[in-house]
């Protein structure tokens, strides 16, 4: 070995001990930093509907999380649907976050027993709009303003017209050439378009048969007219909370209706100045969203404790729209400054059930044009 | 011992990234000194590269380096699609969140949102969009193809399958022409009469290009020989702003009725697991969307709304959303819905086999003695990406049944004559490559010799109705010849539209290529640490 070597290697020691020493002392000022209990933070894992994005970033959600509950929430947005049908590995995580009962009934049968789940959030499925293509539906009839500018659409009419192929130019806009459409996201994908497509059955079934709620026999007389539907309406957001922004930000020429969750508009409204274009829908029947945290480890379990806090209820509700799915807790409207929210939700269906919801999202899948 | 020998190995690893920082330097315009964890690479579409300032301001404000390199949207789909995660870049920023639809199949991508909104518009010089009566009025797009075709118009517009500006306008012609009522079918693209309007409308094409920033920047520089571009109606408002300062002519926006697509610039996270990453991309895009710097991205002719795509005229800056321009920011613009994701595929490989003008492409390339080992495979490699026809439908750059293809090998001369390939026959295709890799490197470098020869086998042929493009790869200096040999094939030819596309690899002069590229109206494109994108990118220009 040569002198310059030998140099050398005892120079990269020493520098190497100051790195040490630097780097050990660096790690024990960050500790004397953080809060008391930041030793027992831990991380946790999940998939969540694109939805609660704004909300598990809320800094006093993050804030009380980590210090009343030791828990720091690490979260990637997925459709309802794709967490619990087995196409991604859920392993790694700690919980999933759906946006539907029907989730979490195909998540227990397809793991039966390993699951606690507890609904932290509820909210109505809803139609967003815009100022002129409301008054042009209030028109026709469709829509009743009712005092507080609370806006309820007459579902089975506009079922009804859509599916007759009725142009925009025929209810007095237009502006827009081609079908009047309302775009939701991919059933297939995603919980909003997901159980939009399952009102959508309960109508259909209800104008063949009488029946309120679509069943195993009766959803078979209406999936394809269903099908040709959805087929024609070309690649489709596989997000909810992506589609709302698509809403927001591409304008009524582009999204003239959607399908949403009531809280979005609440939660857009509060972050941004209130905009009087935008029209909130509520559709006469609706059908509930509930948002039950499923959790996958002993952790997980520790987040539906944490979610249940009454403080994070009442930001729920405030910042972004979610009414509590917790019995002791209610969501008051006067607490919002939005407007044309109402404080109950009068005409809600149930969903058909989980096996028939499958049922007719595989018939969906199937063949996609 | 042992701790002595991880320290040992720690700053062996450290200086290693020191030289691999200070190699970084070089070529980037950040500065040293940067971890892992401070640095955020971003693909992007090459549409926003006039927003780079503002994002290099925040990286300075908030000492932290950015790194952005422009690719086609389309490419930034496919780099989705098969490396998912294991890509090299930490964010994505596609002129349309299509792409990322499509392409984000392994769910890695995570804070979508989109930035600012530019409809897709033909840009024309206004004097000939005021002789064709179309100021104030609805165009069709049926009205732009008899214009076209009955005026002989001369336009410019990117690669449906390479770039997001080219495939919104393809898909708004293909609504349009085939008069559907509601979402483009596998039937519609089926149809003789489509096929037969859509391939009308294409080859009233006259320059085509990989990228919708450049195409902008070549018709800057050749300005005087087109017409009109389709691009987004940011570009066609920068590129205003720079015919006005020069005192040229400004260009009229015509918002085709019936075939408009939005591009929505969504910029969206690459979930790798780093945190650091992921505070400065939020931090980032909060920044993007903050009240004064959506100003400042409005004032450069983006729409950066809070609500809708609509503009309140008292609210812009009526010099850049110029209303004399046909910039019409009121107008309610009802785009083209995209058609399910197969019809997508199934639509952007007719383009490329069937619907577009057909093009006709000699590549030149080096055989000189220094290409032998490495330079000869990786040669091969990215020449077989383009004629392997499965291989090459992966990047959407297929042969068509009319394309022309010639490879000529050089080094101090032309090595070789071999036979022309017309069409996309395989059998032909392959047995061109296999004379690609029987062939070995040998002897010097001369550069403007097989330039020359290409345009004197153009010559020969008629390049009416063809994309021509000269593809030149060199590893070298050129030791023999001279650009005047180039300029006296373009005065004997009378070729002076073949635009000469160089390739770097190895030891190569940039600043020869770069001369052949200004004289004939081409671009120079790095190939020394990935030569198959190189060729991709050049390919794509045709």
């Amino acid at each position: 070995m040569s002198q310059r070597l030998i140099i050398g290697v005892v120079l990269l020691l020493i520098a190497g001990g100051i790195i040490a020493v630097v780097v050990a002392t660096g790690g024990d000022s960050d500790d004397s930093d953080s809060s008391d209990n930041s030793s027992s933070v831990i991380t946790l894992n999940g998939y969540i509907g694109s939805e609660k994005v704004a909300f598990l970033r809320n800094p006093e959600v993050v804030r009380i999380l980590r210090e009343r509950y030791g828990i720091e929430v690490d979260f990637q947005d997925l459709g309802s649907i794709a967490q619990v049908d087995g196409s991604v590995d859920t392993t790694e995580m700690d919980f999933l976050w759906p946006s539907n009962e029907v989730a979490l009934a195909l998540y227990e049968e397809r793991n039966p027993g390993a699951v606690s789940a507890e609904t932290i959030f509820n909210s109505p499925i809803v139609l967003y709009s815009w100022d002129f293509i409301t008054e042009a539906l209030i028109d026709q009839g469709l829509v009743t303003e009712n005092p507080g500018a609370y806006y309820e659409i007459d579902m089975p009419r506009l079922v009804a017209i859509i599916l007759a192929g009725q142009q925009w130019s025929e209810i007095g806009i237009s502006e827009f050439s081609g079908n009047i459409k309302v775009e939701s996201t991919d059933p297939r994908e995603s919980n909003s378009g997901n159980m939009f497509y399952g009102l959508l059955a309960n109508l259909l079934v209800e104008q063949e048969t009488g029946n309120e709620i679509a069943t195993s026999e009766s959803i078979v007389l209406v999936l394809p007219t269903m099908k040709d539907y959805l087929d024609g309406l070309g690649t489709l957001e596989t997000g909810s909370g992506d589609l709302f922004k698509k809403y927001i930000t591409q304008g009524s020429g582009s999204k003239p209706i959607i399908v949403g969750y009531e809280s979005q508009l609440i939660e857009f409204s509060l972050q941004n100045n209130p905009d009087p274009q935008l029209r909130i829908l509520y559709p006469r029947p609706t059908v509930w969203s509930s948002h039950p945290l499923i959790a996958l480890t002993p952790e997980g379990e520790r987040l539906i404790e944490a979610l249940s806090d009454p403080e994070i209820q009442q930001i729920g509700w405030t910042e972004h729209g979610f009414r509590s799915g917790l019995a002791s807790i209610t969501s008051d409207p006067a607490d919002l400054e939005v407007s044309g929210i109402p404080e109950t939700i009068t005409s809600v269906r149930n969903l058909p059930s989980p096996q028939v919801m499958e049922y007719m999202k595989d018939y969906l899948e199937g063949d996609q044009q | 011992m042992f701790i002595a020998r991880k320290l040992l190995v720690l700053l062996l690893l450290m200086s290693l990234a020191i030289v691999a920082c200070s190699e970084e330097d070089s070529d980037s315009n950040n500065g040293g000194g940067f971890s892992e964890d401070e640095t955020l690479r971003i693909v992007s579409g090459s549409e926003n590269e006039a927003l780079e300032p503002i994002l290099q301001r925040f990286a300075r404000e908030n000492n932290v380096s950015i790194q952005i390199d422009y690719l086609g949207s389309l490419d930034i789909r496919l780099m989705l699609e098969e490396q998912g995660a294991s890509m090299e870049y930490d964010a994505v920023w596609p002129a349309n969140s299509l792409w990322l639809t499509l392409g984000d199949t392994q769910n890695v991508l995570k804070h979508e949102q989109s930035i600012m909104r530019s409809p897709v518009v033909l840009g024309i010089k206004t004097s000939v969009a005021q002789d064709l009566g179309w100021i104030d009025v609805d165009v069709t797009v049926d009205d732009i193809l008899s214009a076209a075709e009955d005026r002989n118009l001369r336009l410019m517009m990117t690669s449906a399958t390479q770039s997001n500006s080219g495939a919104s306008a393809y898909f708004g012609y293909l609504y349009a022409l085939s008069g559907t009522e509601g979402i483009l079918t596998s039937e519609d693209l089926n149809d003789p009469t489509l096929a037969e309007k859509i391939r009308r409308i294409l080859s009233t094409i006259d320059r085509s290009s990989g990228s919708s920033g450049w195409l902008k920047e070549l018709y800057l520089e050749e300005y005087e020989n087109f017409d009109g571009m389709v691009n987004y109606e940011a570009l066609v408002i920068e590129m205003n702003r720079e015919l006005i300062a020069r005192g040229d002519e400004p260009l009229y926006a015509i918002y085709p009725v019936d075939g408009l697509a939005i591009a929505d610039s969504p910029l969206a996270f690459v979930d790798k697991g780093s945190d650091a990453k992921e505070k400065i991309f939020l931090d980032l895009q909060t920044y993007l969307l903050s009240d004064p710097v959506r100003q400042e991205i409005l004032d450069l002719g983006r729409r950066a709304t809070d609500v809708g795509i609509r503009l309140d005229p008292d609210q812009v800056d009526p010099s850049v959303f110029n209303q004399e321009w046909g910039i019409d920011v009121t107008r309610v613009i009802q785009p083209i819905d995209f058609p399910a994701p197969q019809v997508i595929t199934e639509a952007l490989n007719l383009y490329q086999t069937a619907f577009r003008k057909p093009s006709f492409t000699i590549y030149c390339l080096d055989y000189s003695g220094s290409m032998r080992g490495q330079g000869e495979a990786q040669l091969e490699e990215a020449m077989s990406v383009l004629l392997d026809q499965d291989l090459a439908q992966r990047y959407l750059l297929q042969a068509s049944p009319r394309d022309i293809t010639i490879v000529i090998p050089f080094n101090s001369g032309i090595i070789a004559t071999w036979p022309r390939v017309i069409g996309n026959d395989r059998r032909e295709l392959t047995q061109l490559m296999q004379r690609i890799i029987s062939r070995s490197p040998d002897g010097g470098t001369n550069i403007y010799a097989p330039v020359a020869y290409a345009l004197r086998l153009m010559e020969e042929e008629t390049l009416e109705g063809y994309f021509p493009a000269i593809i030149l790869m060199s590893d070298g200096e050129s030791n023999e010849g001279s650009i005047a040999e180039i300029e006296q094939a373009i005065a004997d030819t009378g070729l002076d539209n073949v635009p000469v596309f160089g390739i770097t690899f190895g030891a190569a002069s940039e600043a020869q290529l770069n001369e052949i590229a200004i004289l004939t109206s081409g671009r120079v494109y790095d190939g020394t640490t990935d030569l198959i994108t190189a060729f991709r990118k050049a390919k794509g220009n045709n």
